[in-house]
């Protein structure tokens, strides 16, 4: 089993919104980043992985398992769960009596290391430090995989670069995997191996971050030079007021057939727009 | 399931301070023995379970607990044992109280104690019953009304019933029935209605 996590053909109707024949793999030992806009499915898919939501069809496998993996799975929801009334310490004795693995000197260590007070109920804790209390509760049990969506929502820079580190030494052994999903493109630019994304419940793009980085491109062109260039070498175009800007999957090739054509290095933020506001 | 358990008894805390200010308050009106006090069992223990579930759904507990080993089950168990906990502890104190009362009120004996701590026992366990599957289904807001109107409608229902039909046997049967009886047909009843709960939570998406 290499797989953390395995979707296959993951659908769900819900209303209006559906999320159609979902599938992506999560390989041990690595960070994948789920990025997509408001209403793209993300949290659609996360519940679905989980249980919250019913699956229409598919298969969801978790550590090899369909079922009975929640011992090994740490979770960080979109909205905030805990109940307000509770204190970090209420919630320390909830949970050692909720998973076998908990592990209390682990929990309070991240607790001091987060300056979370411990016998303050949750609803006098800023959105940053709720998060902060979610993110230490997930990986307290020593979960093998963490599901996380929008975990660094309402941190500021620095409370987002704890939970980067805290990440980072979580997969460190090369045992444990995170599925997270965010809309701060930056974080996953140097946390994930892997990013999806997915755009009106269907996934557009499944690669490596390095392949995004090194291999895609923006080339920059007038609308004169536009008509030159082949329908086949651009993957999107967005026409600006005086410029346009093509996504371009290789952008060596294209380097070397269009000479001349500017081209930006890209990044999450910019292939996101281009994905989902250009035109083919 | 201990966890859940807990979980609903640490959010009982911040209603525990104003349902001890109202239980002094109405413990002192009782003295003259003008008043019941064994409503309280049932009063007690509904208002703080009621208060977990109010919880829950606001804070968004409920999608998070799907997410916890054997989540779904243990937190619908763990909802029915701590009603079950709060209607013991509700009695012991109510009885402690009752006996109390009994040097100030002659008309208070040990049997007319035993009785009435019995049937707030039943009617708790009976609210326990109905209640629960009902918020399971519809959530807490819509639950509150529907309770109420199950309660309100029903009791227009057998009334108007008992004009129309003859419930006349099934009252004697039921008279048969000693206090034991009637608590072992309502333990049957919740076992029903705790399978209903299960079986609600376990197709619920949140």
């Amino acid at each position: 089993m290499n797989n953390a996590l395995e979707v296959i053909n993951l659908s769900k109707k819900q209303g209006d919104f559906e999320l159609k024949n979902i599938s992506f793999e999560l390989p041990k030992g690595m960070i994948l980043g789920f990025i997509g806009e408001n209403g793209a499915g993300k949290t659609t898919t996360m519940k679905a992985i989980l249980n919250i939501i019913k699956k229409d069809s598919g298969t969801i496998k978790i550590l090899g398992k369909e079922k009975n993996f929640e011992e090994e799975v740490g979770i960080v929801l979109d909205d905030s769960f805990f109940p307000e009334i509770l204190t970090p310490h209420d919630i320390n004795k909830i949970m050692k009596s909720m998973y076998k693995t908990w592990d209390e000197k682990m929990y309070e260590k991240y607790l001091k290391e987060f300056n979370l007070p411990k016998k303050k109920e949750v609803k006098t804790f800023s959105k940053g430090m709720r998060k902060k209390l979610e993110i230490i509760t997930a990986i307290a049990h020593h979960p093998k995989l963490l599901l996380l969506d929008e975990p660094t929502q309402g941190l500021d820079p620095i409370a987002r670069n704890e939970v980067i580190k805290l990440l980072q030494e979580f997969i460190e052994t090369g045992e444990n995997s995170v599925l997270l999903s965010s809309h701060i493109t930056t974080d996953l630019e140097h946390l994930a191996d892997y990013i999806i994304f997915i755009n009106k419940g269907e996934v557009i793009l499944d690669k490596t971050i390095d392949e995004i980085l090194d291999q895609f491109g923006i080339a920059k062109c007038s609308q004169e030079e536009l008509e030159k260039i082949e329908k086949k070498d651009c993957m999107k175009i967005y026409k600006k007021k005086y410029e346009c800007e093509i996504l371009v999957e290789n952008k060596k090739e294209f380097q070397k057939k269009y000479k001349g054509i500017t081209m930006d290095k890209i990044s999450l933020d910019d292939l996101m727009l281009l994905m989902i506001k250009g035109e083919k | 399931m201990l966890g859940f358990i807990k979980k609903d008894l640490y959010m009982m805390k911040g209603n525990l301070k104003i349902l001890a200010i109202l239980f002094i308050i109405y413990i002192g009106f009782s003295l003259d023995g003008k008043m019941d006090i064994s409503f309280l069992i049932p009063l007690m223990s509904v208002m703080l379970i009621m208060s977990t579930f109010s919880y829950d759904t606001y804070n968004k507990w409920d999608a998070y607990s799907c997410t916890i080993p054997n989540g779904r089950k243990n937190g619908v168990k763990a909802k029915y044992l701590t009603t079950l906990i709060l209607i013991v502890v509700s009695a012991l104190i109510i009885s402690f109280f009752s006996v109390i009362f009994m040097n100030f009120q002659s008309n208070l004996d040990l049997e007319k104690i035993k009785t009435f701590i019995i049937e707030s026992i039943i009617g708790s366990l009976f609210l326990e019953a109905i209640m629960f599957p009902s918020i399971y289904k519809f959530g807490i807001e819509k639950a509150r009304i529907g309770i109420f109107m199950i309660i309100f409608g029903g009791t227009i229902f057998l009334t108007i019933l008992s004009k129309i039909w003859n419930l006349r046997p099934i009252i004697s049967t039921l008279e048969t029935l000693d206090s034991l009886g009637i608590m072992l047909l309502l333990l049957f009843i919740l076992l029903i209605s705790f399978h209903i709960s299960i079986h609600i939570v376990s197709k619920k998406e949140f």
